[in-house]
């Protein structure tokens, strides 16, 4: 344990080797390159990769939205993109549409997810394969899951079917209407389906980590099953389900394949929005479309900061 | 994959550890059977449509269960003109390479030995699916 002040002897790597002596060698290890470089290198890679896919596409966007369009002859920079957004009736009920199929499946996931993973923690040796189960679920693409809804859901679908079976309805038109409606049904299904599996999982894996000795010593001072619940485990697995919560949100709100296959084209969520003014045959509409998609961006923006307002203040409570 | 946490078996029971106490079983009633039977027939239900379809040739709407069967919806997954078989090889090469990569970029920020087979898993099967239903894609 010598041996790092002979090869190297900074004074911080010094001044720990004198006062802690047993620790002395990751110390001096760790010192002996500045530790901002060392960040840095490490960071390197992945903020290549960030910087080079994601904030060129990101530059791109903003700057076609504000009319950047060197190929068009006739391009000037200006708001109009913006300001026609604003007077399309297309985005207005997209922007509503959007935020039912973002919020009612998270919330609903969040409750269910949480829920099946209480329950399936109860378990005993069946635990293993029904979450695994549920962990399967997770492999399934969103394509596919909405594939599966169109099947199961649809006025000629499995459920329609088995209405028919029991008398319930007689044509394939008297079932209720569920995928490509107005309001999104059976695009909140496929979302609940797809995001309960997830919020599961990361729940059981929050309810892993030694939530069981605060449960035991809650159980110990008096606590009751429910404050128990409602006290220590639903505020120990708080800031993972958040966080889990605030990627399904970003991610209802921002995909694509499952309302373009379950929904209208209009109303359309706001990236079937994009995706509609971006395949416009007239070029002039691109900059519309890249309004569109900054605006989505915007917004998933300001749920990331809202995650992480709320993230700080459950990992700051005490329990 | 099993997702549990740190130090806690995929059994759900906890080595007791002196001082603590010992951990009181949670009791599992018939409700909670219930439910969870529930939740998993409502993660599998929406897989049985897709099932049988996969290997029907008619099903007209009132019938539960299809007029005919056949197999040629699997036989065009192996037929090499639809280049599906193909897809998948593409898919799976992507797949690898985006876990990998992916995996080595992120693992030296959180590096969680658990996450590798996720996001293996994950990558892997939605370009899969992805390239394997749109066969035209290049």
């Amino acid at each position: 344990m010598t041996l790092p002040q002979l090869t190297s002897p900074p004074p911080a790597a010094g001044r720990a080797a004198s006062t802690r002596p047993t620790r002395s060698f990751s110390a001096t290890r760790v010192t002996s390159v500045p530790r901002g470089i060392t960040i840095s290198l490490l960071l390197a890679p992945a903020m290549l990769v960030v910087s080079v896919f994601f904030l060129t596409g990101i530059t791109q966007a903003i700057a076609q939205s504000f009319g950047y369009q060197p190929f068009l002859p006739s391009w000037r920079l200006s708001l109009d993109a913006y300001r026609t957004l604003l007077t399309d009736p297309a985005v207005r009920a997209s922007l509503l549409l959007t935020a039912r199929i973002a919020i009612i499946p998270t919330v609903l996931s969040v409750v269910l997810g949480v829920s099946a993973a209480l329950l399936i923690r109860r378990l005993g040796r069946s635990r293993s394969w029904v979450s695994g189960i549920f962990q399967g679920n997770l492999a399934v693409p969103h394509l596919v899951g909405a594939l599966c809804m169109l099947l199961l859901l649809s006025q000629g679908g499995l459920l329609s079917r088995l209405g028919y079976a029991a008398g319930l309805t007689q044509t394939p038109a008297a079932f209720p209407a569920l995928t490509g409606d107005e309001f999104g049904w059976g695009i909140i299904a496929a979302y609940v389906w797809k995001e309960t599996p997830f919020l599961t999982v990361i729940a059981l894996a929050a309810l892993g980590r030694g939530v069981d000795h605060l449960e035991n010593a809650a159980s110990s001072l008096g606590a009751r099953p429910w404050q128990r619940l409602l006290h220590v485990t639903l505020p120990v697995i708080a800031p993972a389900v958040a966080g889990g919560a605030v990627l399904v949100f970003a991610f209802t709100a921002g995909s694509y394949e499952v309302p373009y296959l379950l929904g209208r084209p209009y109303p359309a969520t706001l990236p079937v929005v994009a995706l509609q003014y971006y395949n416009a045959t007239d070029l002039a509409a691109r900059p519309e479309a890249m309004a569109v998609a900054v605006l989505i961006t915007v917004l998933s923006g300001l749920m990331v900061a809202a995650y992480l307002l709320i993230a700080g203040r459950l990992a700051r409570r005490p329990l | 994959m099993t997702v549990t946490g740190r130090g806690v078996p995929a059994g759900g029971t906890l080595t007791k550890e002196p001082g603590l106490g010992d951990r009181r079983p949670l009791p599992v009633r018939a409700g909670h059977r219930l439910l969870i039977g529930l939740l998993l027939v409502a993660v599998l239900l929406p897989l049985v449509p897709l099932l049988i379809w996969s290997m029907s040739g008619q099903w007209r709407y009132p019938a539960l269960l299809p007029q005919q069967l056949s197999l040629r919806g699997l036989q065009q997954l192996v037929d090499p003109r639809s280049e599906i078989l193909q897809g998948m090889g593409t898919s799976a090469v992507i797949g690898t390479a985006v876990a990998a990569l992916a995996c080595l970029i992120a693992s030296r920020r959180a590096g969680r030995s658990g996450c590798i087979g996720f996001a293996a898993a994950a990558s892997c099967s939605s370009c899969c699916s992805l390239r394997s239903s749109c066969p035209g894609w290049r």
